[in-house]
């Protein structure tokens, strides 16, 4: 009997061992030599832009052109469109309707300058004569749609642009590609002592904003009413695939959102680091720290030792929980903040369920039932596409998954008597 | 019948009341206070040179533009420049705030007898213009997703507290997550909190509290 209990308090006490470890590791970190600076080598947190900062990006109306704000709500809409198809997923638009001027606050990722490089761009798309290029043939009028497809051979990926026309375009191209840009077919016959004169062969142009993309004849005519225009050779190396894919992906926002009405030009491009500074930061975790401990005491004066160890399996998981936000690459932002502290709030309730509750699965239970509403949010916001409410949704969801295995291993064998 | 009787409920009941109807007097008349980020407003970028230390350059904004009537950022990777915003930056205020930053960086003279010159010249530095950003455009990304998990959760108390009556449990859900929703904003309107990037944080916040608190009690008035 004697040995078991010690055994058990043995147990609690590794319990609380590992806890503090884990408490280090997560506060503090761990730090190694690198290059004769010493390096904390826990993963760093991924900021959203409210937290660490965002590009700010000015674009205006190229001179003489007629700016009405109807046009220039159009212009941001249109831009809106493009960020979606971009994959911008936070940002903040302001538009000055009279002058046509937009500041566009965008987050910073891998993608960010691709985004800005192509934001401001007309997308005009001219299909015209490779010769005489004010020859204009077709335009953004007679095409449907535009998507980025790929095909796999023997010897790579080869990734195209399907553009669709409209009924009109597809005649159009039809015609085209029957006569006058028909490939023409070259002659075997050499005439002796004669120098024949070569007939050009001429190719329909593709210009985006004037800049030629692609130029070809038509072996076969369009009769489908699509063409496909390969944005790379068949090649296996994955980088050049990808290129050729957000290249793809690049013209298809442009295209299939239309020409903006307005044309612009980039006048600034600046990385700006968020107004809420490291002091702020800093205060806030004070300020969080205090409460926490405040919470906990309140807790220990009313329940006396048992709640000392769920004070100590608390502050365990706010350690832990935080780790698993960082290696789970969850981008937190002020939204992500708010759940985490949600997650927090849960956690406290549940361990005074936990002090008052016979045994561990009750007081899940009639906490789990109260959260089945939150679970909806969580779950339907972890998918959104927009960094600030996923952030939400996916601190919660980690939060309450840690809080079911936490509490389920740790917590338990901890209250255990 | 028996719950209005109850004193503190009609107390409760009244304070909400006088919250909302202030809150939104409050709105009609004067809006929200929303946060300079979000207003129309100015802006100068500074180039520094060296490592900027915010609360330094911020003292002297606050000198010039008022205490937090401006706000200064660092931009550019090397942190070696900062923004100030503000709502209003006159050519004055520029110099003023040119000359005290001049002042926290002095340059050496680099021949000797000579005037040491400046690190930062005015005349260069040009006043940008921001336009406001619409409170919409950044509440709609969350309106369809909150509104769909709303009703999704409406369904799911109405099925599963169908024994307390379906109508009842629902418009009692509606009323707390609206009402709570609305005395957060009058609240806000009232000690004219700057609407920008908290709200948002704040709405999810109440919210889900919102959530918390009719599961909480339908499972109590289910049990009772």
């Amino acid at each position: 009997m004697k040995g078991r209990k010690e055994m058990k308090k043995i147990k609690k006490l590794t319990i609380i061992l590992i806890i503090l470890l884990i408490c280090l590791i997560s506060f503090i970190g761990i730090y190694v030599e690198k290059q004769n600076i010493m390096q904390n080598i826990i993963k760093d947190y991924d900021l959203a832009m409210n937290l660490e900062g965002y590009r700010e990006v000015r674009m205006k109306a190229t001179d003489n052109q007629e700016i009405a704000s109807e046009k220039v709500e159009q212009v941001k809409n249109l831009i809106q469109k493009r960020l979606k198809t971009l994959g911008a997923e936070d940002y903040l638009i302001k538009v000055d309707y009279v002058t046509g001027e937009i500041v566009l606050e965008l987050e910073e990722t891998s993608s960010t300058d691709r985004i800005v490089g192509d934001i401001y761009n007309a997308g005009e798309l001219k299909m015209v004569d490779s010769e005489d290029t004010s020859k204009v043939l077709m335009t953004n009028d007679e095409i449907k749609g535009v998507s980025v497809k790929y095909s796999t051979t023997e010897s790579g990926t080869t990734i195209y642009l399907d553009m669709e026309f409209t009924d009109e375009g597809s005649k159009k191209i039809e015609e085209l590609s029957a006569n006058e840009y028909k490939t023409i077919e070259e002659s075997t016959e050499e005439t002796e002592g004669e120098e024949t004169e070569e007939a050009t062969q001429p190719k329909l142009a593709l210009m985006i904003d004037g800049t030629e993309l692609v130029s070809s004849s038509f072996d076969t005519p369009i009769t489908e009413g699509r063409l496909q225009l390969s944005l790379n050779t068949a090649t296996t190396n994955t980088t050049k695939i990808q290129e050729a894919v957000i290249s793809g992906n690049a013209i298809a926002s442009l295209l299939n959102n239309g020409p903006l009405p307005i044309k612009y030009e980039l006048t600034g491009n600046t990385y700006v680091y968020s107004e809420i500074t490291e002091q702020v930061k800093i205060a806030f975790i004070v300020a969080i720290s205090i409460l926490i401990i405040i919470a906990l005491t309140v807790l220990v004066v009313k329940y006396k030792i048992p709640a000392l160890l769920t004070a100590i399996s608390f502050i365990g998981f706010i350690a832990v929980y935080l780790l698993v936000l960082r290696y789970a690459n969850v981008v937190i932002s002020l939204e992500g903040i708010t759940g985490i502290l949600i997650i927090l709030i849960i956690n406290y309730l549940l361990l005074q369920k936990l002090l008052t509750k016979p045994t561990i699965i009750e007081a899940f239970k009639e906490m789990g039932i109260q959260l089945i509403p939150v679970i909806a949010v969580i779950l339907a916001f972890s998918f959104i596409r927009w960094t600030n409410i996923a952030s939400f949704g996916m601190t919660m969801f980690w939060g309450l998954l840690l809080t079911v295995i936490y509490h389920f291993t740790l917590t338990r064998a901890l209250l255990k008597k | 019948m028996k719950q209005l009787k109850d004193p503190k409920k009609i107390f409760f009941y009244i304070v909400l009341a006088i919250i909302i109807i202030a809150g939104i007097v409050l709105v009609a008349t004067k809006g929200f206070n929303v946060e300079l980020k979000y207003r129309a407003n100015k802006k100068i970028e500074l180039a520094i040179g060296e490592t900027v230390d915010v609360s330094k350059i911020q003292e002297k904004a606050d000198e010039v533009f008022g205490k937090g009537k401006s706000i200064v950022q660092v931009v550019e990777i090397f942190q070696d420049s900062v923004q100030i915003t503000a709502e209003e930056i006159s050519e004055e205020q520029k110099n003023s705030i040119v000359e005290k930053v001049n002042e926290l960086f002095p340059q050496e003279a680099t021949t000797e007898g000579e005037e040491p010159t400046q690190l930062l010249d005015a005349s260069k530095i040009t006043i940008d213009s921001n336009e406001n950003a619409r409170l919409r455009d950044f509440l709609k990304p969350y309106i369809i997703p909150t509104i769909v998990v709303t009703l999704v959760i409406l369904v799911y108390y109405a099925i599963l507290y169908r024994k307390l009556g379906v109508k009842k449990v629902i418009i009692k859900s509606v009323l707390i997550i609206v009402l709570s929703q609305l005395v957060l904003l009058s609240i806000l309107a009232i000690v004219r909190f700057p609407m920008g990037k908290l709200t948002t944080p704040l709405i999810l916040l109440v919210y889900v509290t919102s959530l918390i608190y009719t599961s909480g009690s339908f499972i109590k008035k289910a049990k009772s």
